[in-house]
């Protein structure tokens, strides 16, 4: 009797497995067209050469999500920072994706462009110059997800395995609730990038895949041996940057609502401390100079408890993630806080800014001669710096490797004083001193220049008056 | 027949040379090896925000019979107990007199009293200024702990000169270089030359480098050593100005007989600030004495000129800016502390140190309120309540810290108000944190 079950079971088991492998062929057959292979150039930005030499081809994959030929894919074909942050990184940093390509099942390839992105979603969007034949994946929204369900990722393999398609069975193994609902899901397969078409046990697109970046760990602690999960990230949730993708227009490009306060939890131990138990609302610690707000008076020490009447909570560091998404997203630049500041509440109404652009698309003036480019300074750059909010000068973004002025010992990061007696304010002051040097091609320069909290003074021997080299006997 | 007589000639030549040479290191280094000394201080050193001990070996020479020894900086700071062993093998302890963290000099005393020693054998210092490149040098001291040992090599530069980075490396002077081998304990042992005259203080090597050593010159030792027995430490004027070398400004206005040191960098808040001196000047007199810096090599003497002014003297500028020649006065100041003292919030499980110019300057801190959170311990209560190590602690529940000496009176009643909760104010840059110690009944 008890080996009838057991047969029973196993034949049972069996014909799930044929049933499900006639779905997939179906499913994948269907969305192999729309889950694209994008091939682009990345173009490093070196600060050791004024003009960029490196390009890496690379790859990633993409769907195919409108009529008119948008795909959406990982951010990461355009990881520089478009928005200012504490962290300035004027090293590693890549140009816009050039020469991009997309892929589709037939092997044949489209030219695109890319539009723009949405770092908070780790998400960008690229479009076909040609509508495409073939029809966008149409997300199904309000999908309902709970442990153990199944899913089907479907993505590419990196190039040992020509791109071929992958396409991997999961189930969701844990959802965390808060700050916000995260769906996660096991990822061990390595894959071309960790992005791709999330289906249901039906087949119906339901979301994207998007790897979670490694916490930074020891020094001695293998990434093999760490694996993060990957986490699933719903239609509803990104629904609206397909009707209204994010444009990247330089200086011009949209950028989220900005405050301009570093904050901290408010735990309970804090209101209990502040004698309101019932306390909750996140901690500002610093104010940033011409935010918006400083305009508006906020304080260090001052607590937000609520946010358009909408009650804030941050017990621990992962929670201050929501207050930073409703400022961020806000639609309106009118907010109005309550506060609790030295016992007492107070109502704040706030316009909130544009956030900063980064030094990334500060304008940039080169000279090849010298060998050194210089931007004008951004937010991030003055706060790095601890400068004065309104301090004017220029800083050295590029420096060439063995040029005339990384000789006389000018570094990136420079902030550049004085160019010999002229005082150097802006962009416009450092394009007349080329073109002061280029007329009168003087043998000897004196930069004054600040380096971390010190000034002195660098001389550029220009080699203008140098003979001219003999040409072959 | 002739031949054969020039080879025997040659060679005894040579071995009377060889002898007569061997003679002379065996004498100088008679005269100076009695007087080495193997230095163990036990250091209270400040960790995890708790004071651990530990011992370290070093090296030192004996210069006078009552039993003054020299030593490095970085040898005898922070000592408690100073374990000194002579050649004899005699163990005697010492205690510190003075440290120069500035120049790296330490000067230490035998206790030949309690060791039952009425006088001790000593070295004399020579007249470093006199040494030339090429000269043969031996350096004594303990490499790796292994006491009593020499090794010989030549003077390889008498003007080595090194940017001033803050880290035990003096601007006031330049360093001897030598191939003699210098290992980590020998730090704070003689250089010595063919005379048996200490010519150095043995105090840096360069770590993964072959045979380059660098010897602090003798007449910086006996500059310090002097400052040092008369008040207990090294007082220097200061004035708030980084020199530059004029070589290239020469090139640059093309004028190559200009003399003078230029003005690199004047800090806010300092003498010469104050009295509007700017960058770009050209200063060629000082005192009405004539200063010039060509190379990098001639700073180090101009900054002495300064640091050794006694403090508030007034000083007098002949400058040139631009084609003006002028004139600026003003009273110098003193210079600040190197390193900040340590103090230990058992309470509360964190260290703390006080601010000294250095950190003032690299935290751009607005004031000199406040006081550097050095170290945490894992687990205590300032590390519970995730203070942060490297911040600058501004107030404690609103009342502002002015200095170390004002911590600790307010420390004292935290600490003893066990079951209050205190709100601590920190700061880094353009970040501020606040931190909260829990009371014990919370």
């Amino acid at each position: 009797m008890k080996r009838i079950w057991i047969r029973v079971t196993v034949l049972l088991l069996a014909m799930q497995t044929i049933v499900q492998a006639q779905n997939w062929d179906k499913i994948i057959d269907r969305v192999s067209e729309q889950v694209v292979l994008i091939e682009y150039f990345e173009q490093i930005i070196s600060a050791e050469a004024i003009v960029e030499k490196e390009r890496i081809k690379r790859q990633l994959t993409g769907i195919l999500v409108d009529d008119s030929g948008l795909i959406m894919t990982s951010a990461e074909i355009f990881p520089t920072s478009l928005e200012f942050s504490s962290m300035v990184n004027i090293f590693d940093q890549t140009a816009i994706p050039t020469d991009i390509r997309v892929k589709f099942g037939d092997e044949e390839y489209q030219p695109a462009q890319f539009i723009g992105k949405d770092d908070d979603n780790k998400i960008a969007f690229i479009q076909l110059l040609k509508e495409p034949k073939i029809k966008p994946i149409r997300f199904h929204s309000k999908r309902q997800l709970s442990v153990g369900s199944k899913i089907l990722i479907v993505q590419h393999l990196n190039r040992q395995y020509d791109y071929a398609l992958l396409v991997s069975e999961r189930v969701i193994n844990s959802i965390v609730a808060r700050p916000r609902q995260r769906y996660l899901c096991e990822n061990s397969l390595r894959s071309l990038s960790e992005f791709g078409l999330v289906l249901n046990a039906k087949g119906q697109p339901i979301g994207f895949l998007r790897g979670i970046p490694q916490t930074t760990g020891g020094f001695f602690e293998m990434p093999e041996f760490s694996i993060q999960p990957a986490e699933i990230i719903l239609f509803d949730q990104f629904a609206d940057f397909i009707k209204n993708p994010p444009l990247y227009r330089q200086k011009e490009t949209t950028r989220k609502k900005w405050l301009g306060i570093y904050m901290q939890p408010f735990n309970r131990a804090m209101a209990k401390f502040q004698n309101q138990p019932g306390l909750t609302g996140v901690l500002i610690n610093t104010v940033l100079d011409n935010s918006p707000a400083k305009q508006a008076g906020l304080k260090p020490g001052d607590v937000i408890t609520t946010v358009n009447n909408q009650r804030i909570a941050a017990e621990k560091d992962n929670e201050l993630e929501t207050f930073r998404k409703i400022i961020r997203e806000q639609p309106e630049s009118q907010v109005t806080f309550k506060l609790f500041r030295n016992g007492e509440y107070l109502d704040k109404t706030i316009s909130l800014g544009e956030t900063p652009i980064s030094q990334f698309l500060a304008d940039e003036v080169s000279n090849a001669v010298l060998g050194f480019s210089a931007k004008e300074l951004t937010q991030d750059i003055i706060l790095a710096r601890q400068l004065e909010w309104d301090a004017d000068g220029v800083w050295v973004s590029k420096v060439e490797r063995a040029g005339l002025a990384d000789v006389a010992g000018l570094r990136p990061g420079d902030l550049i004083l004085k160019i010999n007696e002229q005082k150097i304010s802006n962009l416009d002051d450092i394009q007349e001193a080329f073109e002061y040097i280029e007329y009168n091609k003087p043998a000897y320069l004196s930069f004054f220049i600040q380096r971390r909290t010190d000034t002195r003074f660098l001389f550029i021997q220009t080699k203008f008056q140098d003979p001219p080299e003999k040409q072959g006997n | 027949m002739v031949k054969i007589l020039a080879i025997i000639m040659v060679s005894i030549s040579m071995c009377l040379a060889q002898t007569s040479f061997d003679r002379k290191i065996l004498e100088a280094r008679g005269k100076v090896f009695p007087a080495l000394v193997h230095v163990q201080p036990i250091k209270e050193v400040y960790d995890s925000g708790e004071m651990r001990k530990v011992q370290v070996t070093g090296s030192g020479i004996i210069i006078s019979a009552d039993g003054y020894v020299v030593t490095n900086n970085h040898v005898a700071e922070k000592a408690r107990f100073v374990k000194c062993t002579l050649t004899s093998r005699q163990e005697v302890e010492a205690e510190v007199v003075g440290l120069d963290p500035w120049t790296d000099i330490a000067v230490l005393k035998l206790n030949l009293s309690k060791a039952g020693l009425s006088e001790v054998p000593f070295a004399r210092l020579g007249d470093s200024d006199r040494l030339e490149v090429g000269q043969i040098v031996m350096a004594l001291g303990s490499p790796l702990g292994l006491s009593r040992s020499l090794s010989m090599g030549v003077v390889s530069s008498v003007e080595r000169y090194f940017e001033d980075i803050g880290e035990m490396v003096s601007p006031f002077n330049l360093w001897i270089q030598t191939d003699a081998a210098i290992n980590p304990g020998n730090s704070g042992g003689p250089l010595v030359d063919l005379n048996g005259k200490v010519i150095g203080i043995n105090a840096r090597a360069v770590l993964f480098g072959e045979n380059l050593g660098f010897a602090i010159p003798s007449n910086t030792v006996s500059h310090v050593v002097k400052q040092i027995l008369e008040r207990g430490e090294v007082e220097r004027s200061w004035i708030g100005v980084d020199w530059q070398e004029i070589r290239e400004y020469r090139n640059y206005l093309d004028q190559p007989d200009l003399e003078g040191v230029l003005v690199a960098n004047v800090e806010s808040n300092s003498p010469a600030a104050r009295a509007g001196l700017t960058p770009g000047t050209v200063v060629t007199h000082i005192n009405g004495k004539k200063v010039s810096a060509v190379y990098q090599e001639e700073l180090p003497k101009m900054r002495l000129l300064i640091s050794d002014l006694p403090i508030e003297s007034p000083i007098e500028f002949e400058t040139i800016s631009g084609d003006e020649a002028g004139e600026v006065s003003f009273l110098t100041d003193k210079q600040g502390k190197f390193t900040g003292t340590e103090f230990v919030c058992d309470e509360w499980g964190m260290s703390i140190k006080e601010l000294t110019p250095r950190i003032i300057k690299n935290f751009q801190l607005p004031t000199n309120q406040g006081v550097l959170i050095s170290g945490l311990r894992r687990g205590g209560k300032a590390d519970e309540a995730e203070v942060r190590r490297g911040y600058v602690l501004l107030s404690v529940n609103g009342q502002i810290i002015e200095d170390l000496e004002d911590f600790k009176v307010k420390y004292a009643q935290f600490a003893e108000n066990k079951s209050e909760s205190y709100l601590l104010f920190l700061t880094q840059g353009n970040q501020n944190w606040f931190a909260l110690i829990k009371g014990e009944d919370d």
